[in-house]
């Protein structure tokens, strides 16, 4: 048996002997019939290699990868597992590579194939490396989104239904896609070079180098995941240090050409505006646990406050920080021309203060999480972020061109971030809204954790 | 061996364990009984690692076990309701992968996977798929997955839910044995007739709460008491005065026809007793020990007050004592 015994599991039941025969076989009669069309046929071993693996490690393996988490639940051997003498690491690891074991000898095949038609074109080895070594962690990587995605939705148990397996599958089909997209950019913008906290890198391991760190954060992210799910306490330094890694990777791009610093944060504000909404949504939104930290901090545990913390008060936190110095810098160091198209486009009509919009954008965050927490500590708990984004959607787009059409700027500032030119009609909308909502959650969440508790701890 | 300390949980709006505490000694079969939704599955979960207390500890062979779950796991053994097998393995690669998860060393797996199929009978069928086998058969599966590694401590969450009855008695003579072997073995059960057959204690939980925690059959006796049931042949209403005037008997239960006594375990008490009795003249049929059923300790404190059950007051006259 090899050391770890998850992985051993999975290929016992992922590769027999007759599984791994078929699969030599088809690849093998792939490439032996292109060796006969001559160029075509390079072309096509190559090309058609190529795609293969992109269906067998992009579609198949991440289908796998959520199916090894959703098949234990399913066939009632998840609780098990998770009753066995195996840590963490070895149940991610073990999972994710024994489970997509077939895929990845598959994909292997494949890229030999492609490999061999790229080197019968005539392709310098080195570019044919950096290619296989960029697919194969594409791969790795939307794997550990797809099984990440599963356990952030056992944990708010939803992983029963097929279609939240497909929708952990998705997750990771659209991280593998960026292996996909390196080809759409280079063939647009021929770009060779990226400039990055003022040096210049060639792009091709440039991109290499930035998808193996993401990957090494997603696949701590999931043995974070699972740790948590074996019921080992989570701190929350990884998030944070997460959150840091996002914003000097995108400060990297404006920084060290001489443009304002305020240049360098727009766009890590708007990636921890994102990460906030993802960390709030992969939340399960317990109420009785958020109890148990209140409970914690007021008695003065610091260490069980901080391991019942959920990760997205600590998004907001810094998400706030880093706004907050935005706009104030913004007074000082206004955005370069030309880098405030982008909200000119969305409110072509008016000329936004973007001082106001990021701190708008802030008043504007808090309100949604309320409004989401406030559907969550209702009686619908499992369907309440699908509902709540629907909500805020139809606020966001229908509502708000609605009133732009109809002419009631004014109203705007209700339902978005908006810049009406006076500090009480752009922000104090949204100020209620956050008032009563945040009286609302109170009311509900005090509601859920306290009806029917004796009176010792209640 | 088992010390639960101020366990304490919440599901959303109810608390579904409330302040429990108690100390389950080694080598004991305890029969975890209670209605629906008492707290009984939370408090395996809470045992198991399964989920954190919101208070409290678990402590499993001196070690907390929500400190860390993976070493409190190495040192025991749970078989869910559902069993847990993986139906495309076969029952050797099923028990392989379960010891060497449970952590036992590459080279000792063989030895642990013959043991534990010798006990559980499952030689002959080492090369079947897991799937194939009978409920029975899985029943005995699931409990060799779960006691390869050697546990200490051995919980079980309705083993017998779907059993036939050759197949029950058998599942009581294995828990039996591997109490005889070392193990505690602690049993979530609604088969109580099933219990009984080889339970020593049982720990009734209701509310969230333990109601009662106390030996049965022959760990209570051992405990240096029983209960007698005295039957007359026609009423006579001395009977309960008499018993009541003798200190070393505590009346139970009684009226004109019958009592049930409380004495302690000592057979020239026994023969003084009814010497006693059939000297006043009263018209004894019966006098033995009193089958005082599981089930009919559960239903004493779960369903019925115990004024329902005839449970009268134990306060003694100091005359009387046994000739």
């Amino acid at each position: 048996m090899i050391g770890n015994p998850e992985f051993t599991r999975n290929i016992w039941l992922q590769l027999s002997w007759q599984r791994v025969l078929g699969a030599a076989v088809v690849i093998g009669t792939i490439y032996y019939a292109s060796t006969f069309w001559g160029e075509l046929g390079r072309d096509f071993a190559s090309t058609g290699g190529k795609w293969l693996f992109h269906f067998v490690i992009g579609l198949w393996s991440t289908r796998r990868a959520a199916d090894a988490l959703a098949e234990e639940v399913g066939g009632n051997t998840w609780e098990v597992q998770r009753m066995s003498g195996l840590s963490a690491w070895e149940m991610a690891w073990g999972k994710l590579l024994g489970g997509t074991a077939y895929p990845w000898l598959c994909g292997f095949f494949c890229l030999a194939l492609m490999d061999a038609g790229l080197l019968a074109r005539g392709f310098p080895r080195n570019e044919i490396l950096y290619g296989n070594a960029s697919l194969v962690v594409s791969g790795l990587t939307a794997q550990a989104v797809s099984l990440s995605v599963a356990l952030i939705l056992l944990r708010k148990a939803q992983l029963r239904r097929r279609l939240m397996v497909t929708f952990a599958q998705v997750c990771g089909l659209l991280v593998y896609a960026n292996s996909l997209f390196k080809d759409v950019v280079s063939l647009v913008n021929g770009a060779q070079e990226v400039n990055w906290y003022g040096h210049s890198y060639p792009a091709t391991p440039f991109h290499l180098a930035s998808l193996v760190v993401f990957g090494c954060w997603i696949w701590l992210g999931l043995y974070r995941l699972m740790r948590q799910e074996l019921q080992y306490r989570n701190w929350p330094w990884a998030w944070l240090g997460f959150l840091a890694y996002v914003v000097a990777y995108i400060a990297g791009f404006k920084a060290g050409q001489g443009q304002p610093v305020t240049a360098m944060l727009v766009w890590p504000f708007i990636a921890l505006v994102l990460l906030t909404y993802f960390s709030f949504l992969a939340d399960p939104k317990d109420p009785v646990r958020y109890r148990w930290g209140f409970d914690a901090l007021r008695s003065g545990d610091l260490g069980r406050a901080l391991s019942l913390l959920p990760l997205w008060p600590i998004s907001y936190l810094v998400t706030l920080l880093v706004g907050v110095a935005l706009a104030v810098l913004l007074s000082s160091e206004p955005l370069p021309p030309g880098s405030e198209d982008w909200l000119r486009y969305v409110w072509s009509s008016i000329r936004p203060d973007p001082q106001v919009l990021v701190i708008a954008a802030l008043l504007f965050l808090a309100r949604d999480l309320l409004f989401l927490l406030l559907l969550n500590f209702g009686r619908w708990r499992e369907r309440a972020d699908l509902a709540g984004l629907v909500y805020l959607l139809i606020a966001y787009f229908p509502l708000a061109a609605i009133l732009s059409f109809l002419g009631s700027y004014r109203l705007l500032a209700i339902v978005i971030p908006f810049d009406d030119h006076n500090a009480v009609m752009s922000f104090g909308p949204v100020i209620v809204e956050i008032l009563v909502l945040g009286v609302l959650v109170q009311r509900r969440w005090q509601l859920r954790t306290t009806v029917g508790l004796s009176s010792r701890t209640a | 061996m088992i010390e639960i300390s101020h366990l304490t949980y919440d599901y959303p709006g109810r608390r579904a364990l409330d302040d429990v505490s108690v100390t389950i000694d080694p080598l004991t079969i305890t029969a975890l009984v209670g209605p629906n939704g008492a707290g009984k599955s939370t408090l395996l979960r809470l045992c198991a690692a399964l989920d954190r207390p919101y208070l409290g500890t678990v402590r499993v062979n001196g070690l907390d076990v929500h400190d860390d779950p993976r070493a409190a796991h190495r040192c025991m053994g749970v078989l869910p309701d559902f069993f847990g097998l993986y139906d495309d393995l076969t029952v050797q690669q099923c028990l392989q992968y379960r010891a060497r998860a449970q952590g036992v060393p590459a080279e000792q797996v063989e030895t642990a996977l013959r043991r534990a199929t010798e006990r559980l009978d499952l030689t002959d069928r080492l090369r079947d798929k897991a799937g194939t086998l009978s409920r029975g058969l899985r029943q005995r599966l699931a409990i060799a997955q779960a006691i390869i590694h050697e546990p200490k401590v051995l919980m079980l969450d309705e083993p017998a839910s779907g059993l036939d009855p050759e197949a029950r008695i058998a599942l009581a003579q294995v828990l039996r044995r591997l109490r005889d072997e070392g193990m505690t073995i602690i049993v979530s059960s609604h088969i109580l007739a099933e219990l009984e057959d080889y339970s020593t204690h049982m720990l009734i939980i209701r509310d969230g709460r333990i109601v009662e925690f106390t030996p049965i059959g022959a760990a209570a006796r051992q405990q240096g008491r029983q209960q007698i049931r005295v039957t007359l042949a026609h009423d006579d209403t001395r009977l309960t005065e008499l018993l009541q005037k003798i200190p070393e008997v505590a009346v139970l239960e009684a009226n004109a026809t019958m009592a049930v006594v409380d004495v302690i375990d000592d057979a020239d008490l026994r023969v003084g007793l009814l010497r006693h009795l059939v000297a006043a003249g009263l018209p004894v049929i019966e006098f033995a020990p009193e089958r005082f059923g599981l089930q009919d300790a559960y239903l004493s404190h779960v369903h019925l007050p115990p004024a329902a059950v005839g449970i009268a007051s134990t306060a003694k006259s100091p005359e009387g004592k046994l000739a």
